[in-house]
């Protein structure tokens, strides 16, 4: 407790301090909400400045909010955000303003658009933001997507520095790092697991979305507990004005969303929903049968409602429920299981504006992800439990001192409950049950940052985080020792300093710099090459340490062709402490502590990425090239040699295009090229009770064939003009367009040829999706409007 | 479960694509094998040692000599209580061919191996003598090289009695269950089966008793899956036939010895897209394999 009370003084001297050191001149803030005038949505990032000076400038925050202080005067401030047209007013500046602004989309204005997209383009130059990408839903929309199936996370994995975990897989391994690594948050809320169908979809329902932001280097103070990315994803708030609804029908899933207000222009609500219906379709051929019941199907339901309850408060409550759903039944045997699992999320949050410069949003957020298994058989019946629980509340405060300096602040203190693997089983009037029990955990951080425009050529981003994590009672220990309900078991602690600096050499051009500690304290250990629902996230504890990060990057950030060509070059090197595997003699057994199989190691990763970007005209899309190496070393492994972890890519090409045929058709097309993942290969057979055994090589010292894929999409808008309440479009799609079979895993099996003088193997590969064409129906309805 | 959910998975949803594929390999010398028994019981079998090396995976048609397996030219001693015995080298191709088919077919071996030159070890004047509660020390000299390991026979926990019932519409099946009783502490076991009169095995050999420590209740004995049964029916499978004769070997074996089965069974079974290697987990220093020490017993139950 000393050394909390000890940083929160710390903290709070070195604020004001800050502070006092920023009181000068006469100034007055302009400030208030950008918004999306056709439906009220606040703009996330949207850019204010002033057109004279665009060093006078800010971006508006997480809640579409934005505060820029001037001298008193006269000033033309600009408004802008990509896709939307730009807005301008002269202001008379003589005392505090408040000015809510709604900007238009751009779509049949083009000229207009091209010049936000060009001021757009600039934060790439202008930023101290690195490794940061916004990706906007309406462009993820466009790509082509697997079974016509819209994925945020596959879009995410075209860019440099991320990579998939395999064919098909919406699993993500950001610059080097392990799939736990990564936090992604729904409207705050930690998502534990964020694939559907074991991973070939994902959560995010994109008609729910608003806002995707992957931040996979230099990650601000404000973020903290993973070691790799941060995936901010922000739901919709609700249409405030008319009321709407959009859907799709798709070959596998149909959607269906529905916004509108409440109150107008003061309060709105959205629900969202999808599920898939393929095997539904199938239940009446299976009636009678040995398989009736038979079934598997997902869904997700994501809705949110916002209440402004005067000029300084704001409310949002904001939900996800999703599953999957996996049930097999054999009635003739009486035997039957059930397996559900997936994610619930509820976030409410309060915004509170202190004065023009000062805001604050309190969030109470409550994330759980569970599965279960249930089987029955005559009298057996076995269940099967893991989860996790979280209870997190935070507040963060944003407060834009001067044009000079953006500073954020806040804490945040989450209990988890980790459920491992529990498991009851009974058969007749017996029951079994394992002895595993949850763990249970506090993780608090406390965080200061500042984002400081030095001059015009220099901005630097630095902040500090320090988190704490202690494992809580009830624990056992062993048989002599236990822990009461919040008795502290161990504590560990976390200095997280963050620094990121830009310089510009020109208008066009700048360099970035930045280090980057972290500290993550609950890891997901899996010993495949991609996420499942099974894999069970493990809570640090006395023989369990924390992960640490240290991240070092420097990019060449370069625009072309008046800023309507993006370039930039980053070179990154992480070196990881206490990174979990599985020892190799770990077998997949319930009742056994999952962490007691865990070996400890070292991690380091290292790579270029290369990124060129065209955002407008007719003809856009990017190129993204990485070259990289993300490796291991285990006491216990390869006699403690670094090994290629098995996410490692030396090559990783994207490469995606997007044309406007005509104002009905557009066609987008993607190339993805990859480094064929790392495996253990056989080194030789071995003979035990007369059968073959396998006995492996070094780990991760071979490669499966390089794995590379184009797929294309057309979408076609019968009436782009028209204004109807009601329309629709076409996506047609074609996924693996040349039918390349790329490995989705190998085998072996003992041939047929096979004799005890000469043993010989068969092996396979096994692909799972050829080509494979889709066709998925949009439609729109909006209220007429008054 | 990860291998129920890829199938499931890959069974209802999609439709795969298989084709051959020569992946890479490792290449490295070979590591020597050793498979040694001990067991305890009035039906036990000998001490029994076998030592080999691991072989390449694909024979090529000038690896001529085979796969380096039952191999002579070993000292095997077996080491308790401070008293070390020899064990005896027993060639087959010293044997006359009816007495080493005899001799092959008692301890195990099929009619594929007959023609294959085996070398074994064993306590041929009976020394030995196996009891529960004994830790029994293994010590191999082969080729220049020392490998050691140490077993411990536990005390037998028998099946109390089986109980056979019909769980089906289908008047032919039947399941069999076992009745135990697991005394407190930790046990492991270990079941093999065979019906009428086929080979000795079971895919999923070795339990513990970490759900069912102290209880007594009633488990499912589940026929074993024909390899070469191309007409699965999921609807009886496990299930016997009434008038099956089957034979069950049971045994109490240390922790040691069922982390090994636990470890090579879960590997030889882990393949697809979800899996990653295992490496069973070998008591043998200096090389793999597994010196495991047992008490035994064997029951005869005929379904009806």
């Amino acid at each position: 407790m000393a050394v909390h009370l000890k940083f929160y003084s710390f903290v709070i001297v070195l604020f004001f301090v800050f502070i006092s050191t920023n009181v000068n001149g006469q100034k007055y803030s302009l400030s208030g909400y950008i918004k999306d005038a056709s439906n009220g949505e606040t703009l996330i990032g949207a850019s204010v400045y002033n057109k004279e000076n665009a060093q006078d400038g800010t971006i508006s925050n997480a809640y579409g909010f934005y505060s820029l202080s001037l001298e008193k005067g006269t000033y033309t401030i600009v408004f802008s955000y990509l896709g939307f047209q730009n807005q301008e007013f002269e202001i008379v500046l003589s005392q505090d303003l408040e000015l809510d602004i709604e900007l238009n989309d751009g779509v049949f204005m083009n000229e207009v658009v091209v010049s936000a997209e060009k001021e757009e383009a600039k934060k790439n130059v202008e930023s101290t933001a690195m490794g940061t990408v916004e990706l906007p839903v309406e462009q993820i929309k466009k790509l082509p997507a697997l079974m016509g199936e819209v994925d945020i996370l596959k879009s995410i994995q075209l860019l440099p520095g991320v990579n998939s975990g395999g064919e098909g897989s919406s699993g993500l391994y950001v610059r080097g790092g392990g799939p736990d690594q990564n936090l992604v948050l729904l409207d705050e809320a930690l998502v534990y697991n964020s694939g559907h169908l074991l991973g070939f979809f994902s959560v995010f329902n994109a008609d729910a979305i608003k806002n995707t932001t992957l931040i996979k280097g230099g990650m601000p103070a404000n973020y903290g507990g993973r070691l790799s990315s941060v995936l901010d994803v922000q739901m919709k708030e609700g249409n405030n004005k008319y009321y709407e609804a959009e859907g799709g029908i798709g070959l596998i899933s149909s959607r269906l969303t529905f916004q509108g207000p409440i109150v107008k222009e003061k309060a709105s609500f959205i629900v969202s929903g999808r599920r898939t219906y393929i095997l539904d379709l199938l239940q009446p051929f299976l009636e009678g049968g040995n398989f009736e019941g038979t079934n598997y199907y997902f869904y997700d339901l994501n809705t949110k409602l916002n209440w402004k309850l005067g000029k300084k408060d704001k409310i949002f409550i904001s939900g996800y429920f999703g599953r999957d759903v996996l049930r097999l039944s054999q009635p003739n045997r009486d035997f039957q299981f059930n397996l559900p699992y997936g994610n619930s999320t509820i976030t409410a949050r309060w915004n509170h504006l202190f004065n023009n410069k000062l805001f604050m949003n309190v969030s109470a957020i409550y994330n759980d992800y569970q599965f279960e298994f249930t089987g029955d058989q005559d009298e057996f019946n076995f269940q099967l439990f893991s989860g996790v629980e979280d209870i997190n509340v935070k507040i963060d405060f944003d407060y834009f001192v001067n044009n000079k300096h953006a500073v954020k602040f806040g804490v945040n203190s989450t209990y988890h409950t980790l459920t491992p693997s529990t498991v009851s089983a009974s058969a007749g009037d017996v029951d079994f049950k394992s002895t595993i029990e949850p763990k249970y955990a506090l993780e608090n951080a406390i965080y200061l940052k500042d984002e400081w425009k030095v001059n015009d050529r220099l901005s630097v981003d630095y902040g500090l985080r320090f988190s704490t994590f202690t494992q809580l009672g009830p624990y056992k220990r062993d048989d002599v020792t236990s822990f009461d309900p919040w008795e502290p078991v161990i504590t560990y602690t976390g200095w997280e300093p963050r620094l990121a600096g830009k310089y510009s050499l020109s208008e066009n051009q700048s360099i970035k710099a930045g280090i980057t500690r972290t500290n993550q304290y609950i890891h997901l250990v899996s010993n495949s090459s991609s996420t499942l629902p099974t894999d069970v996230w493990s809570p640090s504890t006395e023989r369990v340490k924390p992960q640490i990060g240290l991240q070092y990057a420097v990019g060449y950030f370069r625009n072309f062709f008046d800023n309507t060509v993006e370039a930039s070059i980053e070179i990154y090197y992480k070196d990881l402490q206490n990174q979990l595997d599985y020892s190799e003699t770990a077998v997949t057994e319930i009742g056994v502590d999952e962490e007691l199989k865990f070996i400890a190691g070292r991690g380091r990763a290292y790579g270029a990425e290369f990124f060129i970007k065209k955002s407008k005209g007719k003809f856009n899309g990017w190129i993204g090239y990485t070259l990289s190496r993300s490796e291991r070393a285990f006491e216990e492994i390869n006699d403690g040699d670094w090994f290629p972890a098995v996410y490692d890519r030396t090559h990783d090409l994207s490469i995606v295009g997007n044309y406007k045929i005509s104002p009905k058709w557009d066609a987008s097309a993607v190339f993805i090229y990859g480094t064929g993942q790392a495996y253990t290969p056989l080194s030789g057979l071995y003979n035990i009770e007369n059968t073959l055994n396998f006995f492996y090589g070094p780990r991760n010292s071979a490669r499966l064939p390089d794995y590379h894929r184009a797929d294309l999409s057309f979408n076609y808008t019968p009436n782009p003009k028209a204004d109807k309440q009601f329309s629709g479009s076409w996506s047609f799609g074609i996924y693996n367009l040349y039918n390349r079979k790329n490995p989705f895993f190998t085998f072996f099996e003992e041939s047929e040829l096979s004799t005890p003088t000469a043993p010989t193997l068969d092996s396979f590969k096994v692909t799972i999706f050829p080509l494979i064409p889709s066709i998925t129906y949009n439609y729109k309805w909006r209220q007429k409007k008054t | 479960m990860k291998r129920l959910l890829m199938l499931l998975f890959i069974g209802l949803i999609l439709s795969s694509c298989q084709e051959e594929f020569i992946p890479d390999f490792a290449d490295e010398e070979p590591t020597i094998v050793v498979e040694g028994y001990i067991q305890a019981g009035v039906q036990a079998a000998p001490v029994l040692v076998t030592i080999g090396k691991t072989f390449p995976l694909i024979q090529t048609s000038d690896q001529i000599k085979g796969p380096e397996i039952f191999l002579g030219g070993a000292k095997v001693q077996v080491e308790s209580n401070g008293e070390t015995i020899e064990l005896t080298e027993v060639c087959t191709d010293s044997l006359d061919p009816s007495i080493k088919e005899i001799l092959l077919s008692t301890l195990g071996f099929d009619e594929s191996f007959f023609d294959l030159e085996i070398c074994f070890y064993t306590d041929l004047l009976g020394e030995i003598d196996a009891i529960e509660g004994a830790t029994y020390n293994l010590l191999v000299e082969f080729e220049g090289a020392e490998l050691t390991a140490s077993t411990t026979i536990p005390t037998y926990v028998p099946i109390d009695s089986f109980n056979i019932f019909n769980p089906t519409g289908d008047p032919s099946k039947r399941q069999l269950n076992g009745y135990l009783t697991d005394p407190l502490l930790p046990n492991f076991y270990r079941l093999k089966l065979s019906a009428n009169n086929g080979p000795l095995g079971n895919t999923f050999s070795v339990v513990d008793d970490v759900l069912f420590d102290g209880q007594s209740f009633e488990f499912p004995i589940n026929n074993q899956p024909d390899q070469d049964d191309e007409d699965f029916d999921p609807t009886t499978a496990g299930l016997f036939s009434v008038g099956d004769s089957i034979l069950i070997q049971w045994q109490s074996i240390d922790a040691e010895h069922y982390e090994f089965w636990n470890t090579l069974e879960f590997a030889r079974n882990n393949q697809g897209p979800f899996a990653s290697y295992t490496r069973a987990a070998s008591n043998i220093n200096g090389g793999i394999g597994i010196w495991g020490g047992s008490s035994i017993g064997y029951y005869n139950v005929v379904i009806e």
